[in-house]
């Protein structure tokens, strides 16, 4: 027993001195937009977690002395057209999103990423199948069949959720597949066959580790990517239902109310665009620190 | 010389995977929960059908047979260019996609037009002058327009055009002034990711080798980049360019209904609505296939952007 | 405008330093370089990697960007280089300089076809001032088609004078379509399309294979012989240098260590870089012996630095060395330079006098296995590992329809070998690039299978890796070329060493201890055990990949070309470590090689092969002194010779024909200077002639 977690702190002290000493850290940090974009997610992620918390005002309450306030002090945003405090309603919705968000890059994540190694490490008819099962959902806009199959499965946000995941995991396959496929064919793992190395093992400590850098960056740009989704398919009408305090509905909803009531279309469109972009900020950032091309030219300026 | 087997097996999986498409498109009305008849009914009527009711329409559509034999007939239509028609009106399905495919392209030519007259100016300028305050500007501007939700940035452009300034028309299609508006909204989009396309492309090859042999020979530095830089970056651009295909037609649809231009988004959405599946089976079909078709068009074309591609390649 | 360089010299670079900036702060590449090149003259830039003598030769046309020049001045035909407008500059690159770059698959833009590219250039010479961006896009109105037409005729010519084959039909290949040679060729064409007065070559040949690199270096002296054309030639191989240069500059971490006539400088060096550069090199020591090897590694280029930058590695250093300022002495006569603090370096003597190692005599009994060369080893006990017959083929149809079609052809990468190795010899596998050598190497470490024929091993017949057993895969270890891409990156030095340790069962005690046991045996320190290959540099990842190739005691290890990525010091370091590990441990080598200056020093015995065939197989002696096979006198001759003066004999002439359409009957004979009406028609038998095994029909018995 002991001795198992000897190994898993060797392990991890392995681990923090392989990110210290490939300069990776200080050089994420050394970019000033990467920070931005941690800024933007901490931020966004505290909100998600402390939003209901320290929002001033229930979503949901309804206020009609106070309707169509414009931005006081008391609501910084200024209330909609049932008097509901914008601002309030601003930060649950942040909990939808980035809850939404998460589950569908997490369902995403792990099916394309089996499928992806699957079919990379098999190889032959099954690598074929896969392969095309990838094409068949690629050939789909993504979002016109999310549109369709949360249309066809009843208008909620569950649904959405369903919709999205299933129309978004091809990437991640062709993504890993591809990323499989090229380390299979390098030198070190052809040492490592030609050591007796098992297949097992060759796959775990030689595939893997160079598959989750670009699966990383790929997820983190998808967060952003899924937000825009459930707020578009909740725009149109199919995701959350009013008065659920989602930001594409309440988008949505403040578009009658464009020339008089600026903010209340505003507020949830500056909020996506936000988060949208710190999600796309902090991709870029961990791109150039854990793709492994990158990586390379860091090494050696000639 | 495109391999001959390269081109039949490309062709091969294109139509495999337009049959695949064809089973999904065609399995999506088994999402429903229920049972279809009774709620496409129920929605026809606007009350609740009688089970005689259901009964006639199960029949009348096929509804009764075993799933495979439904697909079978769909597929047999479909080939003869028949894909029913709308539940709500007798008007055929494909009636109703041709007529709204002119005003989509349009839009979707028009948006590609906005797209490209932006990101290639930009993303040459920014790769060339790497690191500079325009670099900067241009990489954030293009950041922030891949973040923008279109069906936002529609409405800050009729707060500012239509609204505020009294110019171009606020909603539907006819005249050069309705697609302003749409093209602006899909294209910026769409912009902001080719931008970043193509400054990678163009950093890539700025470090090319062969850049430096061509200012070797005393060329002027905008003969370098137009000339010898530019038409390599492009190469993988072309290819992405095929699949943001799909990305503009996701926008479409969003546009479509803000700005109430009945093109193919709007026909989809409605249909949605309603359960009008023959409809939603048709245009998801559709641009689907126009999306297979496309690619497969890119891929072969490929060859004559870049010589070295011998598709189908050689294992040397 | 500044002044006039003091004498009448084409280029002139005073004290140049260039600099590049990095997240990691400023890198000095080239510090404080002064050196002329005079009308006509060949002079050799020499200096190992990272010297900073690429980045004063781009610095001189004015490509150093990113990197800056910070001080110093260049002046090129009394033109100020440094301070010049980019119009000026363009005219300097359209008229006066022109450059060839290293790597030739590189150089060449893909997308254009080579006569675009050459026409392109004799228009830039033609109107340097009025290049409009459309003209050159060839947009129809502002374009002339006849013009362009021209230009493409007259590339054709340019394309017959740098030695390309059937210009007319070459001038619309694309690059891709084209060998390396070629392609090196249109790469001096495009430089010589402006008849520049100076031609800057960086590395011309590095990339080619010796044959085709003593074709283009006769093309270059040929040419500054018949148009007085001054060269620059960056290298970093004193042999191409004493071949065709009047004078040489040393370079080293930035600085200039020397210059001098060609022939002083191999004959007589004065600084003691120079010489311990020449006393690394293998051809200057008897086979078997130790090399010389130089201590230490090349300072970092922060800038920081005081007095001269050899002094860590120096064993003559003094204090002042260290610290001082180093001044540069002119030893008169027009025997060039020395920039060394040790007056001692100021007196002359003979090349391969003093000097010694730092890495001590030759010890006795550490010579390679050969104690007795060309006896070689007991020829009694079986063959470790055996081919026969062995062919490895690869259809390039891409499927059944081009099969149907008739137009699967086969590449015929390895043909119909037969080879043997023997316990504790060497035997060295040459040829030049795409011959088969690694291919071959593939097919008896298992990574491929063969197409027809047998591998043994210990007289067993064996499959591919997935077929063979723990003991057998263990029988043989394996160093790649590259070690960067031979290592894990995420895998420690010990890890890495550690896993076919691992695999064979071993626990962790007892890996640490062999570990530990297998750095020492190929000269690292314990405590790289826990360093990632990134941060060690390259000879050191290629000891980590030989310590895991013997990690379990293999009798034969497989070297693919285990030190051509290597300077000319780490190789040096790196061979004695091969021969060392040889005499303790009793292995095997097949050592796979295009350099035949290193194979002549470790080899026992010698096979070479041509187009996937083998050509000659014997006792290294014997092959090196008196080659059988006329494609091995040709790949002998082709060898840039040490001696100054001592141009190269006759080299090989055309190119190499594709293994997928090969020669009928003997696959050299149409390169063969030799060549008689009967090698055309039959494939020549191998022959046994004395100690040599040829296949050739008119190889004298």
């Amino acid at each position: 027993m002991i001795s198992a977690l000897d190994i898993i702190v060797t392990g991890l002290r392995r681990r923090y001195r392989s990110i210290r000493t490939s300069r990776a850290l200080a050089a994420f940090f050394a970019n000033p937009l990467n920070v931005a974009g941690l800024a933007i997610v901490a931020t966004l992620s505290i909100a998600a977690v402390l939003g209901p918390a320290v929002a001033p005002f229930d979503p949901a309450s309804q206020d009609l002395a106070n309707r169509l306030q414009p931005p006081t002090l008391a609501h910084p945003m200024g209330t909609d057209q049932l008097g509901r405090d914008v601002f309030s309603r601003l930060l649950y919705g942040a909990r939808l999103s980035v809850g939404i968000a998460v589950a569908v890059t997490a369902i995403r994540l792990v099916l394309g990423t089996a499928i992806g190694l699957l079919a990379g490490y098999a190889g032959g008819w099954i690598d074929e199948f896969l392969m095309r099962l990838v094409d068949i959902q690629l050939a789909f806009p993504g979002l016109v069949l999310a549109l369709v199959v949360a249309g066809i499965l009843g208008p909620s946000l569950r649904n959405v959720m369903l919709a999205l995941a299933v129309v978004g995991w091809a990437s991640y396959a062709r993504l890993v597949r591809g990323s499989v496929l090229s380390t299979k064919e390098r030198e070190f793992v052809e040492a490592a066959r030609l050591m007796g190395v098992s297949r097992v093992r060759i796959a775990v400590r030689h595939l893997l580790p160079n598959v989750v850098g670009p699966v990383i960056v790929l997820a983190t740009m998808n967060l952003g990517t899924v937000i825009l989704g459930t707020a578009g398919l909740s725009f149109i009408g199919l995701g959350a239902q009013p008065p659920t305090p989602e930001w594409g509905t309440m988008l949505s909803a403040g578009r009658h109310h464009l020339r008089g009531a600026w903010w209340i279309a505003n507020a949830p469109g500056a909020a996506i665009m936000l988060t949208v972009f710190g999600f796309n900020l902090l991709g870029d950032g961990l791109r150039d620190v854990l793709d492994p091309n990158h990586d390379t030219t860091l090494e050696k300026p000639t | 010389m495109i391999s001959y087997d390269y081109l039949a097996s490309r062709l091969a999986t294109s139509l495999a995977v337009t049959f695949g498409v064809s089973v999904v498109t065609y399995g999506l009305i088994f999402l429903t929960p229920g049972d279809p008849a009774e709620i496409i009914l129920s929605q026809q009527l606007n009350r609740q059908p009688s089970a005689a009711e259901i009964e006639a329409f199960r029949a009348e559509h096929g509804l009764n047979d075993p799933v495979p034999v439904q697909y079978l007939h769909w597929l047999t239509d479909v080939f003869r260019g028949d894909l029913g028609s709308s539940y709500y009106s007798d008007t055929s399905v494909s009636t109703l996609i041709v007529e709204a495919v002119p005003l989509t392209l349009e839009l979707a030519l028009a948006a590609m037009l906005v797209a490209l007259a932006i990101s290639v100016p930009a993303g040459v300028v920014s790769a060339v002058h790497r690191g500079s305050p325009i670099d900067y500007a241009s990489q954030l501007g293009a950041l922030l327009g891949v973040s923008m939700p279109n069906f936002w940035l529609a409405y800050l452009l009729i707060l500012l055009f239509p609204l505020k300034l009294g110019v171009l028309p606020v909603a539907g299609a006819g005249s050069f002034g309705h697609l302003v508006l749409p093209a602006i909204t899909l294209g910026t989009g769409m912009a902001a990711v080719v931008t970043r396309l193509i400054r990678s492309s163009m950093l890539e090859v700025l470090d090319e080798a062969y850049v430096d042999t061509a200012r070797a020979k005393g060329l002027r530095e905008r003969i370098v980049v137009y000339k010898h830089a530019l038409r390599n970056a492009l190469v993988p651009v072309v290819t992405i360019l095929g699949l943001q295909l799909g990305t503009l037609l996701n926008g479409a649809v969003v546009v479509e209904i803000i700005f109430q231009r009945p093109g193919l988004g709007s026909l989809l959405v409605d249909a949605v609505f309603e359960r009008n599946y023959p409809v939603v089976q048709g245009v998801t079909l559709v641009t689907a296939i126009v999306f297979v078709a496309t690619n497969l068009l890119v891929d072969l074309t490929y060859r004559y952007l870049d010589p070295r591609v011998q598709l189908g390649g050689e294992t040397a | 405008m500044t002044e006039q360089p003091q004498d009448s010299a084409l280029l002139s670079v005073e004290n140049l330093h260039t600099r590049f900036r990095t997240s990691e702060g400023p890198v000095h590449a080239v510090e404080g370089v002064s050196m002329t090149v005079d009308e006509g003259e060949i002079v050799g830039l020499v200096g190992e990697s990272g010297c900073g003598k690429s980045v004063t030769a781009r610095s001189i046309v004015g490509l150093q960007d990113p990197g800056e020049v910070v001080r110093g001045s260049i002046h090129l035909d009394g033109m100020a280089v440094t301070d010049a407008t980019d119009r000026q500059l363009r005219r300097l690159r359209g008229d006066t300089v022109s450059m060839v770059f290293q790597d030739p698959t590189e150089t060449l833009n893909p997308v254009f076809d080579v006569g675009e590219q050459i026409a392109e250039s004799l228009k830039v010479h033609d109107q340097l001032d009025s290049q409009s961006l459309l003209e050159y896009l060839h947009v129809p109105p502002f374009s002339s088609r006849s013009e362009w037409h021209e230009y493409r005729e007259r590339a054709i010519e340019l394309m017959a004078q740098v030695g390309i084959a059937n210009p007319e039909d070459r001038v619309d290949a694309y690059p891709h379509e084209l060998s390396g040679g070629q392609r090196q060729r249109a790469g001096i064409a495009i430089a010589l399309a402006s008849d520049p007065d100076l031609l800057i070559a960086d590395e011309p040949t590095t990339a080619l294979d010796v044959t085709t690199q003593a074709q283009l270096l006769e093309r270059l002296r040929r040419h500054n012989a018949e148009r007085g054309t001054a060269i620059l030639l960056i290298t970093h191989d004193l042999g191409v240098v004493a071949d065709i240069c009047d004078r040489v500059v040393v370079m080293y971490a930035g600085e200039v260590m020397e210059t001098g006539p060609t022939e002083r400088i191999l004959e007589d060096p004065r600084h003691p870089y120079t010489k311990a550069l020449l006393d690394c090199l293998p051809q200057r020591v008897d086979r078997g012996d130790r090399l010389a090897t130089i201590e230490g590694s090349v300072p970092e280029p922060t800038g920081d630095r005081t007095g001269c930058p050899f002094a860590p590695r120096c064993d003559q250093a003094t204090a002042a060395c260290r610290d001082g300022e180093i001044s540069t002495v002119d030893l008169g006569d027009g025997r060039g330079t020395v920039t060394c603090g040790e007056s001692s370096t100021l007196e002359a003597h003979a090349a391969r006098s003093g000097m010694a190692a730092s890495d001590g005599a030759p010890e006795p009994g550490s010579a390679t296995s050969g104690s007795a060369p060309g006896g070689g080893p007991d020829r009694s006990t079986p063959p470790l590992v055996e081919l026969e017959g062995v062919s490895r083929r690869y259809s390039l149809a891409n499927g059944p329809i081009e099969r149907l079609l008739g137009t699967d052809d086969t590449l015929r990468a390895v043909d119909d070998v037969d080879l043997e190795i023997r316990a504790g010899e060497t035997l060295a596998l040459v040829g030049e690039s795409g011959c088969g050598k690694s291919t071959l190497a593939s097919l008896l470490t298992g990574l491929e299978a063969p197409t027809t024929g047998t591998v043994r091993i210990d007289g067993t017949p064996v499959g591919t890796a997935a077929d063979r057993d723990a003991d057998t895969l263990a029988d043989i270890g394996v160093v790649f070329q590259d070690p960067r891409s031979s290592l894990n990156p995420r895998l420690t030095v010990e890890q890495a060493i550690g896993e076919p340790l691992r695999s064979s069962g071993w626990d962790r005690s007892r890996r640490r201890d062999r570990v530990r046991e297998l750095l020492e045996r190929v000269g690292l320190a314990d405590r790289h055990a826990t360093s990632y290959p990134h941060e060690l540099s390259g000879g050191q990842v290629q000891r980590v990949a030989i310590a895991r190739a013997i990690a379990l005691e293999p009798s034969l290890v497989v070297l693919d070309e285990p030190v051509s990525a290597l300077d000319a010091s780490v190789q040096s370091r790196l061979l004695n470590v091969l021969a060392d590990l040889q005499a303790d441990l009793d292995l095997a080598y097949l050592f796979i090689s295009h350099d035949l200056t290193v194979v002549e020093h470790i080899a026992d015995r010698v096979a070479v092969m041509y187009l996937g065939e083998l050509m000659e197989v014997g006792p290294a002696d014997r092959v090196f002194d008196c080659p059988t096979h006329p494609y091995t006198r040709a790949l002998l001759e082709a060898i840039p010779s040490l001696d100054p003066g001592g141009s190269t004999g006759t080299s090989l002439e055309g190119d190499r024909p594709s293994p997928v359409d090969p020669p009928s009957g003997c696959v050299f004979r149409n390169r063969c200077p030799m060549a008689e009406p009967k090698c055309a028609e039959t494939d020549p038998d191998q022959r046994q002639l004395g100690p040599v095994r040829a296949k050739c029909h008119i190889a004298p018995d």
